[in-house]
Order: structure tokens, then sequence, then C-alpha cells
């Protein structure tokens, strides 16, 4: 039995060579991803997505904005993916209120820098496309949290 | 380059191991790589992509998902990767903690995508991928590969799984229980009863030249 299984599983290793190799941009892109590393900045998880997370609508709406929230340290930031006919802005707030300043970076390397109000609360513009995003929240006293890359 | 490597496919009768992206780091080494690529070596990191990224992309595509999502669901995992790299309880077992991520990972955007359009489970092994590698015709013709993923189409979801994972890794398959969530044990007999069932689509396949629900 051994020897047939061997034999056959070598054929649908040769018929599914596409979904078992990856494409060498898939590669170059993880390689790439390396450029993400974080270092002396305190790690934010995604805790909430209304997207996965909210009871569904009956039939999602594209004009539904999107919110997701992050925790890391002592800090809550969040987010509204909001989209308008002029363009996609990231709405925000981070709580416990206080002025920070915020890094937003994108996939192709381009990085934006805001400052929120005394309330806590910024606004950034987003590219257009939907691509993965990364932000990085500077507090008053240099310390920064960092929230993980997400696509959005 | 040594024979022992890790999450690599070394068959009898596999076409080829030399692939692009297998087997740079060898399992003894995999621990000190991962501390390497977490104090800021470079090289070390691109060492872990080539060796695993045969396996996250398996993992990736082993669920319904086109190219463009699987490529987004790779992207994730080697970004947690990133992330925590100085994180990890036991580097040493890094396929595992990436099996397992990545499929997370695969659900995740599974369950996104569900909330936008309905996928059709079958047909994603009909078309070939745009992105095809660099399609060389080989011993197998073009033909019997078709009949091989029609075939394979049809498996129940977890043999799916399964044998795709089980083609990209070496026994003992410690990835593979680790995305399924399977005893390590149960895993070499459930492979040959999913090759089972595909040898008989093949065969039904083949006799009557249409399809054979199942």
């Amino acid at each position: 039995m051994g020897h047939d299984d061997d034999a056959l599983l070598a054929e649908l290793a040769e018929a599914l060579r596409p979904w078992t190799e990856p494409p060498p941009e898939v590669v170059e892109a993880a390689k790439q991803s390396y450029t993400w590393r974080t270092i002396d900045a305190e790690l934010a998880v995604l805790t909430h997505d209304s997207l996965l997370d909210d009871e569904p609508a009956l039939v999602r709406s594209t004009s539904q904005p999107r919110f997701l929230t992050f925790e890391g340290g002592d800090l809550t930031v969040e987010v509204e993916v909001d989209s308008t006919p002029s363009g996609r802005r990231l709405l925000g707030q981070v709580v416990p209120a206080q002025a920070v300043e915020l890094e937003l970076r994108t996939d192709d390397g381009g990085t934006v820098s805001v400052a929120a109000d005394g309330f806590g609360r910024f606004v950034i513009s987003l590219p257009s496309t939907r691509q993965r995003i990364g932000l990085r929240v500077r507090l008053a006293d240099g310390s920064d949290v960092e929230l993980p890359p997400t696509v959005v | 380059m040594s024979a022992v490597v890790w999450a690599t496919v070394v068959r009898p009768r596999g076409t080829r191991v030399d692939r692009a992206w297998a087997g740079r780091v060898e399992q003894s080494e995999v621990g000190d790589t991962v501390r390497r690529a977490a104090a800021g070596d470079k090289a070390a990191w691109d060492a872990i992509v080539e060796s695993f990224s045969g396996l996250v992309w398996s993992i990736a595509t082993s669920y319904r998902l086109g190219q463009a999502d699987a490529a987004e669901v790779v992207q994730t995992t080697w970004l947690r990767l990133v992330e925590n790299l100085d994180r990890l309880r036991e580097p040493e077992r890094l396929g595992g903690w990436l099996a397992t991520t990545a499929g997370r990972e695969a659900l995740r955007l599974l369950r996104l995508r569900g909330r936008e359009i309905v996928t059709d489970d079958e047909g994603r092994f009909d078309d070939a991928p745009s992105a095809l590698p660099n399609p060389e015709e080989t011993a197998l013709g073009a033909e019997r590969k078709r009949q091989m993923r029609r075939a394979f189409a049809k498996l129940p979801e977890r043999c799916r799984r399964l044998l795709h994972l089980v083609i990209v890794v070496s026994p003992p398959y410690a990835e593979v229980a680790a995305a399924l969530e399977m005893p390590i044990g149960s895993i070499g007999p459930t492979r040959a009863r999913c090759l089972d069932r595909l040898r008989k689509l093949l065969d039904a396949d083949g006799g009557s030249g249409s399809a054979v629900g199942c």
C-alpha cells in the first residue's frame, strides 16, 4: 500500500504544484516584510473588527464603515475606516484621551505623520486602494505603541 | 546541503527537491536562525522565508482562497512572525507555529470574504492560477493533471487539506498536525484513506468520462 500511495501522492504533488509552490513575488514580499520589524515598541493587538465580530447585517452594505479596536499597554486605539466619494480616511481615537503623535505606514513603504488633538482624536488620509497599513503611536513620554499591520 | 531538511518534500518519487524556496535551514538550526533573525540578521530571516514559504503557501491555498487572498494570508502570517520573532516560546518549532498562524489567518480571511461574497467550493482547482510558476511539461500529461485536479476537487475538504499539506511537509508531519488540529498519529491512516478516495474518484472519472458525485 505504501508504494502505491507514494506514487499517487507524487502524481498529485505534480498536479497541485501551483498550490504548493509559492510564486516568486510572494516569497519576495515575505522577505521584505522584515522591514516591518518593530523595535522598542509595545505591540498592540487587534481586539475587535466590526466586519468579523459584529452581528452580520442581512445584506452587507459597502457604505457601512468598518470599526477596529486595538489594545496594547495601557492604550486602546479605536479606528473607523471611512469611505467617502472624495477618498478614504482613518478616523480614530486614543483612549485614555491624550495628545499623541501617529505615524501611518503603508505597504508601499510610504509614511504619513499626524498629531492627535487633546482628546486623542485623529484623522489620517488612506490610500484609495485596499492595502496593508501599520500605525505607530508615540506617547508624550516618548514610548511607542505599534498596531499590527492590518489590511483595510 | 544536507539531506535533512525541514518542511520540504523529499519523497522517493518526488520530481525535484531543489526548489528555489526549499531547505535553507536545517531542523537542528531552526531555533538559532530564529534567534539570529530576532537579533536583526536579515540573512537569517531570508533563510527562514525560503525554507518555510512552501509550507505557508500550501496552508493558505489549502483553504478555499484565490491566489490574491492566499498571498494576503501568507504576507499576514510572515508579518505576525516578524512581530513575534523574539516572543516565540519554542523557536525550534517554528514550522508548527507558522502552520497554526497561517491556518488562523486563512479562516479569518474566509470569514471576511464570507461577509462579502459566497465562494464556489468546487472550481477552485479547475483553473490553474494565472501566476503559474514556470509550467514546464513533465512526465505527467496535461490531461492527467486536469483529471487529477478534478478528482481532488471532489474530495471532502478535510481530505483536500490533509493531502495538500503532506505533499509539502516531510514526516513526522508535526506541522500538518498543528494546522489541522489532529493528533499526529492519525495523520498516516487518514492520509491512506484520503488517497484511497482519490483513487476511486480517478477511476470513476477515467471510466465514464463524466463526473461522479461522492
